[in-house]
This record gives structure tokens, C-alpha cells and sequence, in this order.
């Protein structure tokens, strides 16, 4: 495993060379474009020189492949780098959010119109029924204002709650004169939309109502599912090979006296290391932790694993539950559980309750507690790997389904 | 020297070994997915039924002082006015507009909260079928959420529930995709070999790379597995890149050979490369010694198939268009799960029960397959992916970029 050290300097080695490739392309393009000097009447020479004018012409070629190939291989290695998978997940969802708020915000839009029309029907309507009732009675009778009154508001509500319930309206609020609406499509809103779709976590507080929003969200599922798991392995992995590296370096001081003193071995008796590593192969009879310490390879306990999981998960619901006036701390570790283990309900979001709308600000955090969340998650696992194999294989072999090898 | 005490102990290790070994099998693994699920049913419509019905009176006791209050308000404003046009309307706008947001607010819907259970009444969205639904969903980390935990207990006896049952699934699904995935494999080579793919076969000789390591066993392929699937959305590349540079020997049932026969075989693969040979009399030695790939696109076209199929039944059943019980399932089979679309929640319609439980058991079996895809996939998408670097001259011919 590299140190993060080595890395670094991998990693600016690349820049460099990548920088160095253009260069090189550059000039090698200069090269040929300098016009000949030896231009001579004898044919001869200019037949050489044309010769030699293509050989190189051809050299270049091959050589303007190899330095494509080359440049291309580094280009892709430095995105593959964790910079460049984080961008891929960031820019995806950035995208993903510009899309769904295109698509879906003037559906939006439409169905608070649809929401107006309703209001403004109800009250004329109930406006003439009661003038008709009094001109009947001679503005006598009060009792059956009521029914006509309660009758007309049932029927007002639970329209308005079938436009909320397969429309998706949201209700406006008022704000001293003002009336705000609650727009779900918002930026933010969309991209905590695609966020969740493509970490397969799915609020669905928010959801497509056009037939093209549905469409597009497949065909986004379809690309960004495997991308996000991709990437986010990748990242988990980085991320644990760091941990690793300081785990090693900072907590474990047996390790760092079983790495000199193997050194020290090495460096007297190099055949000698090489007897004792390969009776210490055997796993069943030394133990995972000893093995892995003459292989400078710091395996991290699953305790502690599962301790950066659980302060993860803390930290979320002690951020969020101040944030939101209606949570307590457990709803909020609710919230980050579900979250986290990528269920997702949705039925407690942080910036989409009734009292905290139109908080943007809460609504990107969220979506970046998710995807910080979620790399977390995978660098536990592959922290957890090893250990995790050596335990599933002892229960294996305990109850009799793997068969002691060798 | 064994004593009659140690004789009965080891009967008692060996039961409990046996019971062990069965669970973990196929369909051991399988039978406690599904008693797991049927008991999650009953343990979330025990917490959350009655909360249901109180939390319908409940908004009810909000509502209806609500709606009286803005009856003296609409009354009052009549009166005032004698019908005086305009400026009636725009106050009893006002009040309108003010009675919706305090319903929606509320979030009474009308229903006769005493009616639950009675004929005519509402139903439970947590009835027992209803929690089964819900406890799927949460297993398989779908999670709809048009249904969800409201009590305490509920919340907390729900995040207990999916401790162990995402690992549970995971594993259970780990397991049958191997299976399935072999089976569908037997299948496909013998459609596939009319005799036509025979002769294509006899030209050539796989060679096998002798490996230093124990032979796999069945379990030894899925202790690989299972910590990737683990990771949230399951890390097949991981295994992936860890399985490249091995090639993998198809296992011959091991419980078949003696030691001896274990021993012998050991020796003879790691001292030498395994050739096979194309007797294709011996049909099981085939099957075992040469993996038939299955092309991606049968893989593709099989979830697509059974997307599609889904979709056909769920529209027809619940009245969908096909482009909504697509998106259905699609949401569901990616584990997405929104929630905004899902069978048996009309609740007039009298078979809701039905549908629900046939929408858990469409979703379990689409795990299945889903599972069953990914492990035929891998290959092929391993090799395709090398193809595509070799191509592109990222990736050099002999080995393989990390």
C-alpha cells in the first residue's frame, strides 16, 4: 500500500508528465512543419529528402499515436485519481439537478395555477349558492347556511388534497401580506433528486409527474447507478488506505516496532525472513493480526469500524436535529440510519419539512451528508474486508460448508 | 479414546452443526429470508395499526374546531356584507385560502376515522399485508416510505429490523445468484449446444493456470463476495479487480471426494496447467471444467424481459399506463424505490391484499434475478472493459491498470 506521501508525489509526477506529453506534441508538430532547407533541383536528393520527409511523417505518426495513447492513458489515470471520481459524482448530480428542475418546474408551475382555479371556482360557487339559499328565504334562515357552507368546504378540501396527493402540489404559506409558494423543483431540490437517485436511496417526497421526468429519471438510473458505485468504491478505498496510514502510524506502535524490527531482519539475514514468512502462512495457526503485521499491513480492528459508522451517523443527527425546531435526536439518527443504509423513506427530510421550507442552504448539505456518508460507508467495508473474510471463513469452516484446505 | 459423554457432546455439536449448515444452504438461506419478512409483518402491523387509527382522530380533533371556526368566519363575513359583491369575495377568498393551508397542515383527509375496519370504512395501510410489504421493502433497502414507522418503537424496532436484515438478504441473494446463475448457464449451453457450438468447441483447448491456493470451494466464492456485496450498493467491481488475475477453476462437488482425492487433485493443478479436453460424453465434466459465458445481452435481455413483464401485469392489474408500471418497476428492481407509485395502495379496490403481496413476491424474485444477472454479467464485462482499454491504449496488453 502506498503512503498518502507517495501518492502525492505519483500524482504530481503525472501532472507533470502530462504537461511534459503536450510539450513534446508541440514541438514534434513544429518539427515537421519547418519547411525543408535542403530543397534542391537534383531529384535525387529530393526524393530522399521526400523519403526521409515521410519516414518521419510516419515516425510522427506512430509517435503522435503512442503520445495520444500515452496522454489519454494518464488523462484517464488522474480522473481515475480521487479528485477527479469525486468531480464525476458532483458534476453527475450538478447535471442531474439542472435537468429535473427543466423538466419538472413548469408542471409545477401549471398545477399552482390549476391550484388557484380551484380556489377562485370554490369561492364563487359557494358565493352562489349562498345567494341563492337567502334570496329563496328572505335572508331568514341561518341553519342551512352551515350545511351548504360545510358541504362546499369538504368538497373544496378533498380536491385540493387529490391535487396534492398525484400531482405533487405543496401548499403555499403566508408570510405576513405575502403569500410563498413551496417549490419542490428548485435547484437544490433537484439536485437532492438526483443525488438520491443515483445512490439508489430514493426519498420520494419529491418525484417526476411528467411523463418525460420519468423517462430521463430511467435513463439517468441506468448510467449513474453503476457510476456512483464505481466512484464511490474507488473513493472508499482511497479513503481507507489513508486511514489505514495514519492508523498504523499514529495508534498502533506495535506495528511500528514489528515494521523496524523486520527491517532490521531484512537487512541482516534476508533468507532467514523468508523461512519464517512462509511458516507463518498458515492462517489457522497464527493469527490475522500477526500476519498481517509482518506484511506492514495495518488491519484495522472491526470495533473501530463500526465506531466510525455509528459517530457518522451521530454527528448527522446531532447536526440536524438543532437545525430542525420539530426533531429530537432520535428522529434525527432515524433520519441518518435510513439514510445511510440507503432505504430511504423520505417521510423525514431535513429542509423539506412544513416549517423549514425554502432552505437551500439545509437542502445542499443534505445532499452532501449523503454522499460524504456514503464514501464513509465504503471505506468501513474495505477497511472491515479482511477481517470480515477471516471470520466468515472460521464460520465456514465451524459449521462445515468450507473444508479445511491444504 | 472417546467417552460416552463426549460421544453424546458431539452429537449435540454435530446437530448443532447440521442445523447451521442447513440454514446457510440455499434453502435454508431462502426459508429465512421469507420467515423473516412474513415475521416483520406482524411485528410492524402489532406496533403501527393502532397508531394509525389514533393518529386519524387525532387530526380529526385538530380539524373539525377548524372548519367550525372558519364557518363563524365565512358567516360573519356574509352577513356583514349582505352579498355585496366584490368585497365579499375577496374575504371569503381569504378565508378560503387559509382554511386549505390549515388542512393541509393538519393533514386530515377526510376519512371516518371510526370507521376502520367496518365494511365501508377505511382499511389499514398497516394491515398485515401492508407490513409485509413494508418489511420487504425495508430488507431490500428499496424503502417506498409511502408507508412508514411513525411510533418510537416502530422507528427503533424498524432500524434494529434492518441490521439484520440487510445482511441477511445480501447473503441470501449472494448465494441463489450463484445458483441461478448456474443453472441458467446449464440451460443456455444446452440450448445453445445444438450441435452447432460442438464443433466450434473441439478446436479449442482452455489451459488453466495452476493457482497456489486452496481449490474454491462454493463457500470459499462467496466469502469473496459477500463483504462486497455488503457495501451499499455493492462493490461487484471490487471483487472484480480482485478476481482478474485469477482465473477461476470450476469447482467439482467436493463433498463428492474423499480427502485423498482432494490431496491428489491439489497436487496435480498446482504442478501442472489443467488442460481440458473436449470429451463432451462426460457431460457433468463439461459443465464443471469450461464456464459457458452467457453474452451480455441475453443477460440484458432477461431483465429487461422481466421489467417489461412486470410492468404488463401491474399495469393491467391496477389500471396503470405502461409507461408508469415501467417506471414501477424500475424503480423498484434499482432499489430506488420512491414510493409514489406502488400496487395495493387503492384501497377501494378489494384486492388490494392481493397485490400487495404479489408486488413482495414480484420484488423478491426481481432481486433474485437481478443477483443471478450480476454474477453472469461480471465476466463478460470484465472482458469487455479490458477490450475497451486495450482499444483505447489505456490499458497495456499484458496487465492491468489499478
Amino acid at each position: 500500500m502506498k503512503g498518502k506521501k507517495e501518492k502525492m508525489d505519483d500524482e504530481e509526477e503525472k501532472k507533470s508528465s502530462a504537461i511534459d506529453c503536450l510539450i513534446e506534441h508541440a514541438s514534434i508538430a513544429a518539427a515537421i512543419a519547418e519547411p525543408e532547407d535542403d530543397i534542391d533541383d537534383k531529384g535525387e536528393r529530393k526524393q530522399t529528402v521526400v523519403r526521409s520527409q515521410v519516414t518521419r511523417q510516419r515516425r510522427y505518426k506512430a509517435t503522435c499515436k503512442e503520445q495520444t495513447a500515452v496522454c489519454l492513458k494518464r488523462f484517464c489515470v488522474y480522473m481515475a485519481s480521487y479528485v477527479g471520481l469525486t468531480c464525476i459524482v458532483v458534476g453527475y448530480s450538478i447535471l442531474g439537478g439542472i435537468i429535473f428542475v427543466e423538466l419538472e418546474s413548469d408542471h409545477e408551475d401549471r398545477i399552482q395555477e390549476v391550484a388557484e382555479d380551484l380556489m377562485n371556482t370554490h369561492t364563487s360557487r359557494l358565493n352562489q349558492r349562498l345567494r341563492m339559499i337567502l334570496q329563496q328565504h328572505n335572508f331568514t334562515r341561518i341553519v342551512d347556511l352551515s350545511e351548504t357552507i360545510k358541504d362546499e368546504l369538504q368538497d373544496f378540501q378533498q380536491q385540493t388534497y387529490q391535487l396534492v396527493n398525484e400531482e405533487g402540489w405543496n401548499g403555499d404559506y403566508e408570510m405576513g401580506n405575502d403569500t410563498l409558494r413551496r417549490n419542490k423543483w428548485t435547484f437544490s431540490g433537484g439536485l437532492l433528486y438526483s443525488v438520491t437517485v443515483i445512490t439508489t436511496i430514493g426519498y420520494g417526497f419529491i418525484t417526476p409527474r411528467t411523463t418525460a421526468g420519468r423517462a430521463i429519471t430511467m435513463l439517468y438510473a441506468l448510467i449513474g447507478i453503476p457510476l456512483t458505485v464505481l466512484c464511490i468504491t474507488n473513493i472508499g478505498r482511497g479513503m481507507a488506505s489513508l486511514f489505514r496510514a495514519l492508523y498504523g502510524g499514529t495508534f498502533c506502535v506495535e506495528c511500528r516496532q514489528q515494521f523496524l524490527n523486520t527491517v532490521k531482519n531484512k537487512r541482516s539475514n534476508s533468507t532467514a525472513i523468508d523461512t519464517i514468512e512462509l511458516e507463518k502462512i498458515d492462517p489457522d495457526q497464527v493469527s490475522i493480526a500477526e500476519y498481517n503485521h509482518t506484511h506492514q499491513e495495518t488491519e484495522v480492528p472491526i470495533i473501530i469500524c463500526l465506531l466510525l459508522v455509528a459517530w457518522y451517523i451521530v454527528f448527522g443527527a446531532i447536526m440536524f436535529s438543532i437545525w430542525e425546531k420539530e426533531w429530537d435526536y432520535f428522529v434525527g439518527s432515524y433520519f441518518c440510519f435510513i439514510t445511510l443504509s440507503t432505504i430511504g423513506f423520505g417521510d423525514v427530510v431535513p429542509g423539506f419539512s412544513n416549517a423549514e421550507w425554502d432552505d437551500q442552504v439545509k437542502q445542499v448539505t443534505c445532499s452532501l451528508y449523503l454522499l460524504i456518508g456514503l464514501s464513509t460507508l465504503a471505506m468501513c467495508f474495505d477497511l472491515m474486508q479482511q477481517r470480515g473474510i477471516a471470520l466468515a471463513n472460521k464460520f465456514g469452516k465451524f459449521i462445515g460448508l468450507v473444508k479445511p484446505g491444504d | 479414546m472417546v467417552s460416552v459423554e463426549d460421544g453424546d457432546e458431539k452429537k449435540q455439536d454435530g446437530c448443532c452443526k447440521v442445523f447451521w449448515k442447513f440454514m446457510f444452504s440455499h434453502i435454508g438461506l431462502c426459508a429465512m429470508v421469507v420467515l423473516y419478512s412474513v415475521a416483520g409483518g406482524f411485528i410492524f402491523e402489532h406496533l403501527e395499526r393502532e397508531n394509525e387509527k389514533a393518529v386519524c382522530t387525532e387530526s380529526l380533533d385538530e380539524y373539525v374546531p377548524m372548519q367550525d371556526k372558519t364557518l363563524e368566519n365565512l358567516k360573519k363575513v356574509i352577513l356583514e356584507n349582505n352579498l355585496n359583491t366584490d368585497a365579499m369575495m375577496i374575504q371569503m377568498k381569504s378565508i378560503l385560502q387559509t382554511f386549505r393551508n390549515n388542512s393541509l397542515a393538519i393533514g386530515y383527509d377526510g376519512r371516518n376515522c371510526d370507521g376502520y375496519g367496518e365494511p365501508n370504512g377505511p382499511t389499514y395501510e398497516w394491515s398485515w399485508a401492508g407490513a409485509l410489504m413494508f418489511s420487504v421493502t425495508v430488507i431490500t433497502t428499496i424503502g417506498y416510505g409511502h408507508i412508514a414507522p411513525k411510533t418510537f418503537w416502530g422507528r427503533l424496532v424498524c432500524i434494529a429490523y434492518s441490521l439484520l436484515g440487510i445482511p441477511l438478504m445480501l447473503l441470501c441473494l449472494a448465494n441463489i445468484g450463484d445458483v441461478l446463475a448456474d443453472i441458467f448457464r446449464f440451460v443456455y449451453s444446452k440450448i445453445c449446444c445444438c450441435g452447432c457450438c460442438r464443433k466450434k468447441q473441439k478446436d479449442k483447448v482452455v489451459s488453466i493456470k495452476p493457482t497456489s491456493e486452496e481449490p474454491d470451494s462454493a463457500w470459499n466464492d462467496k466469502t469473496k463476495i459477500i463483504p462486497n456485496n455488503k457495501a451499499p450498493m455493492g462493490t461487484e467491481f471490487s471483487k472484480i479487480q480482485d478476481d482478474s488475475t485469477r482465473p477461476k477453476i470450476k469447482t467439482v462437488d467436493i463433498k463428492t471426494l474423499n480427502k485423498t482425492d482432494l490431496a491428489n487433485r491439489n497436487m496435480a493443478i498446482r504442478n501442472q496447467p489443467m488442460i481440458v479436453d473436449d470429451d463432451s460424453d462426460d457431460e457433468d465434466d463439461d459443465f464443471d471444467e469450461k464456464k459457458v459465458t452467457v453474452p451480455l445481452t441475453v443477460t440484458l435481455v432477461v431483465i429487461f424481459g422481466y421489467i417489461m413483464g412486470g410492468a404488463l401485469l401491474f399495469g393491467l392489474w391496477e389500471g396503470w399506463d405502461l409507461l408508469q408500471s415501467a417506471y414501477f418497476c424500475f424503480v423498484t428492481l434499482s432499489t430506488i424505490g420512491f414510493g409514489d407509485v406502488v400496487p395495493g395502495t387503492d384501497f377501494d379496490n378489494p384486492q388490494a391484499t392481493a397485490q400487495l403481496i404479489l408486488g413482495a413476491i414480484y420484488v423478491l424474485f426481481g432481486m433474485a434475478i437481478l443477483s443471478m444477472c450480476f454474477a453472469l454479467m461480471q465476466d463478460e464485462i470484465i472482458s469487455k472493459c479490458t477490450w475497451i482499454g486495450q482499444k483505447l491504449g489505456i490499458v497495456d496488453k499484458e496487465q492491468d491498470d489499478d
